[in-house]
């Protein structure tokens, strides 16, 4: 059975397609997943896959592109009969189309920075996940700390205080403040596949949480 | 006329299609949870939609049908809009903190 995760956030710049390409590649690794790409025309994520193409032979791993929630939902429909995963790149607002995948998803990642205003962005998120709590109880959305200083004061006192106040879980996996990301995204590559072990290894606990997560709502 | 045998689908579906599109739905129809009172349209003075003005926002709120009739009543006695009777009881009661 396909499991869909999607990757949300009101505010751009916060990680979503850093996150939204490298759980994909990396768990096309083993098995077939479709990337869909809704955060158009800025399109990152299908710009990501395009150079991909000239970099690294594509075997399990699909991208698609939707315009509106109508064409999400249809297009998702047709991709879970031959696709493991489905990885939802969202777009930097609560639109419909955002509704739609917090419905849509068995888990959704909320990339956040240790940022007042990345914080005071997911605030307004809130309301929504309830809302769409209410309708769907299998709605499931989680912290995914990213460019994360974790040696900073700041970095600690904000993410406590952001804990506090969002009470949405988080996922125990940060990734930290590297070149790394944009390096291998510019490449087309996983940041798997590029230099950094540490963003490397960031990103495969990332990758091995999320799948531990989904194996946990199959059974 | 008899329809061809088919195989049932065995497969559980990943989502509810009529689910998602419902709820991403709403959000377009926010506004209209709520009917304005007809005094609001003939009212002088009374503040944009707030589609058309930018200093406005709209906002969904899952209210008891007895304080939504309340808000009603008050707008309709005062020959304001639900939206102006709630600006100004919630700038009021913040106001004090």
């Amino acid at each position: 059975m396909a499991q869909i995760v999607g990757i949300i956030q009101v505010k751009g710049g916060v990680g979503r397609s850093t996150i939204a390409t490298n759980l994909a590649a990396i768990l096309s690794l083993k098995k077939p997943t479709a990337l869909i790409d809704c955060d158009l025309p800025q399109g990152t994520s299908a710009s990501w896959y395009a150079v991909r193409q000239t970099e690294v032979p594509q075997k399990n791993l699909t991208l698609a592109t939707a315009r509106n929630h109508r064409e999400l939902v249809s297009l998702a429909g047709e991709l879970v009969r031959d696709h493991r995963y489905l990885i939802i790149d969202g777009p930097p607002r609560i639109a419909e189309m955002t509704r739609a995948i917090l419905v849509m998803s068995t888990l959704c990642l909320v990339p956040l920075g240790a940022s007042a205003a990345e914080i005071w962005s997911t605030a307004d998120l809130l309301g929504t996940i309830e809302e769409a709590r209410r309708l769907a109880h299998h709605v499931d959305a989680r912290i995914v700390w990213n460019r994360f200083r974790g040696q900073t004061r700041e970095a600690q006192e904000l993410s406590e205080a952001a804990r506090q106040e969002l009470g949405l879980r988080e996922l125990t996996a940060r990734l930290g403040y590297r070149v790394a990301y944009s390096e291998a995204l510019a490449r087309g590559l996983s940041v798997d596949e590029w230099l950094d072990r540490t963003a490397h290894a960031e990103m495969r606990a990332l990758a091995d949480e999320v799948k531990q997560i989904l194996k946990e709502k199959r059974k | 006329m008899t329809r061809p045998k088919t195989k049932p689908p065995i497969r559980k579906p990943v989502f509810d299609e009529a689910t998602a599109l419902r709820f991403a739905a709403a959000s377009a129809s926010a506004t209209t949870d709520v009917p304005a009172p007809p005094a609001a349209a003939a009212s002088p003075g009374a503040p944009a939609d707030a589609a058309g003005d930018p200093d406005r926002v709209s906002v969904t709120l899952h209210l008891k049908r007895e304080t939504i009739a309340r808000i009603q009543g008050e707008s309709a006695r005062k020959g304001k809009s639900l939206a102006q009777v709630v600006d100004k009881l919630v700038a009021k009661h913040l106001s004090k903190h």
